[in-house]
């Protein structure tokens, strides 16, 4: 229920985190009650209330969460309607109340550059969603097409791997995915990971440690090709598997006989 | 040139023009009386929705209830499209007739003011810049499902036979709710057709398509508020330049739209809510709520089944037309209505 209770605030900082959205909204809100007829301020600004104080009211959310659980993970979504219809509308009102052109054009650019400014300043700072871990580079591109080749059978991968072997291999079998850490997700599918597998997922953040142990589950699995992150000290070989490729991220075990 | 070639442009003809022909098709149906008011974006838009329903009826019925392969669903729904591209084109010949003859008096139309252009040229830079932009990233890793989907539909000829994140047959399977949504299997079919590589389809073709449905669906509802043509576009300035910088995490609605504009969460999200919202309060302050009205709601609805499954879509649909009609009925403004209850020709 405290979880489910914070959605708002949640709301609200997911939407700005390190952009100002949320703020450029209120004074979007501000600037339509301001700017705008008496006629025309509900149609304007009561409708967004009224949706943004339903789809985000936790406790609407918490009651359809019990029937729908996905509902609980798409309270950012209603960010549209505020920061993509509100702020572009709101910053138009002000532009068309400025009298003199010369004064508007200023303004316009400024606010333009503002907008960027409270983002990632048209995606030249891109946070979290630009780095080389998220990037399909020249390295992973190596792995995915060695493992296109060689696996006959499943493969073990590592988690900063997965993702890319599924999106860019063509039928590389995983003995599980990078969904084996979503909880409650929404993509639909039934089948499940059992508790060795959450527990061989677990040992596979430390390779240097469980190298051994990941070998013998690995093995008897029936995997064919284990790909861990790059470590000092590692083996040619572990068990049933010989050492097959190190790309500098990440080392490639294939089994043998 | 060679044919790979040319089937890729044929495949990338039909997605950008098959929604506004399409469109035509539901114009004729719903026609109104006052001319202009269903407009090219929204004929679009309508078109827009329209494909993705008859995608998912289609793969749907097919292969839930006929089981037919990826194969024989792909060589019929080709069957289907070429269908409804043609009697589209009559839909869109018709309504030109219907148009012309209706316009018994001329319209007097504003000339585009030098203004007006040059705010069109800087609208259209934004848009280059989006473009770029969504090419800039293709290649980097989105967590979704739906690419592997496709791929995996491709190369195993199957439909929601493998997990698409393992590629292991499944030993469960999917969700009745997810076993509806049709629209990896509806890329793998483009792909298949048309021969247009799936990660260039997903990441840059549909996510462009969704961000300019997304402006369209917006500005239609903002329209509704703003009459002069130099307010829409400074409108559209800025929408560009918050979609440009909004990605700044990755659960923001820009990203969702730079990132994964082909999902089907998001052209509920960034479409058809701004589009409902729209729907509904112009139905308000026209004070009737039509035939035609109805049908364009449920279009969405029922679209959103398809692209979402039955979970997410339709009820986030629902409760945003519901918030919205009680706000609007609560209101109780008219005069405002009495002023503008027709749709008003574009002012400079």
């Amino acid at each position: 229920m405290f979880t489910v209770a914070s959605t708002m605030i949640e709301f609200f900082k997911n939407s700005k985190l390190e952009g100002a959205y949320m703020l450029l909204f209120v004074l979007s809100i501000v600037i339509l009650y301001v700017t705008g007829r008496d006629r025309n301020r509900f149609h304007v600004i009561f409708p967004v209330i009224l949706i943004l104080g339903v789809v985000c009211n936790p406790i609407l959310v918490w009651i359809l969460s019990m029937f729908f659980p996905v509902v609980r993970f798409y309270e950012p979504m209603t960010a549209l309607i505020p920061i993509l219809i509100y702020i572009p509308f709101g910053i138009t009102e002000l532009l068309d109340r400025m009298k003199p052109l010369r004064t508007k054009r200023i303004l316009a650019v400024l606010l333009f550059l503002y907008v960027g400014i409270c983002g990632n300043f048209f995606g030249l700072f891109a946070g979290n969603t630009m780095t080389s871990a998220n990037r399909y580079d020249g390295q992973k591109q190596r792995i995915v097409e060695y493992l296109e080749q060689n696996a006959d059978g499943p493969v073990l991968a590592d988690e900063g791997i997965l993702s890319f072997i599924t999106a860019y291999g063509d039928d590389v079998p995983l003995i599980y995915g990078h969904d084996i850490m979503i909880i409650n997700g929404d993509l639909g599918i039934m089948d499940g990971y059992d508790e060795e597998l959450v527990v061989l997922h677990d040992m596979m953040w430390e390779p240097e440690k469980y190298m051994e142990q990941i070998a013998q589950v690995a093995n008897k699995r029936g995997c064919d090709i284990i790909v861990v992150k790059h470590f000092e000290g590692a083996k040619k070989a572990e068990g049933a598997y010989r050492f097959a490729l190190d790309d500098g991220d990440y080392l490639v075990y294939r089994r043998v006989g | 040139m060679n044919f790979a070639d040319w089937k890729n442009i044929a495949g990338l003809i039909c997605i950008i023009v098959l929604p506004y022909l399409s469109g035509n098709l539901l114009k004729t149906v719903i026609r109104k009386k006052e001319i202009g008011q269903i407009s090219h974006s929204e004929t679009y838009l309508l078109g827009f929705f329209l494909v993705f329903l008859v995608q998912g009826v289609y793969f749907t019925i097919g292969h839930l209830v006929m089981k037919e392969s990826f194969d024989a669903l792909c060589d019929g729904f080709f069957i289907v499209t070429v269908a409804l591209a043609a009697v589209s084109v009559v839909a869109l010949i018709l309504n030109i007739i219907l148009t012309h003859k209706e316009r018994k008096e001329p319209v007097y139309r504003q000339e585009y003011k030098k203004s007006d252009i040059i705010l069109m040229g800087i609208t259209a830079v934004i848009l280059v810049l989006i473009c770029l932009r969504i090419i800039g990233i293709i290649d980097y890793i989105r967590d979704d499902y739906i690419l592997p989907t496709v791929r995996i539909t491709l190369s195993t000829g199957t439909v929601n036979e493998y997990n698409p994140i393992t590629a292991l047959p499944y030993r469960v399977g999917l969700t009745t709710s997810k076993k509806i949504v049709t629209l990896p299997v509806y890329y793998a079919y483009l792909c298949r057709t048309f021969g247009l590589e799936p990660v260039k389809l997903l990441y840059v073709v549909l996510t462009l398509q969704t961000v300019v449905c997304s402006y369209l669906a917006c500005l239609l509802f903002v329209r509704s508020f703003i009459k002069q043509r130099e307010k829409l576009y400074i409108y559209g300035i800025f929408f560009g330049g918050l979609v440009l910088s909004g990605d700044y995490f990755n659960r923001s609605i820009s990203a969702r739209l730079l990132w994964n504009g082909y999902a089907g969460s998001t052209i509920t999200t960034a479409v058809m809510l701004p589009y409902m919202t729209y729907l509904i309060v112009s139905c308000y302050r026209t004070g009737r709520m039509a035939i035609a009205d109805i049908l364009r709601i449920l279009l969405v609805t029922a679209t959103s089944l398809f692209i979402t499954g039955i979970t997410y879509g339709a009820l986030l649909i629902v409760i945003t037309a519901g918030a919205t009609l009680i706000g609007c009925l609560i209101t109780g403004h008219r005069e405002f209505d009495e002023e503008d209850g027709r749709p008003a020709v574009m002012e400079s």
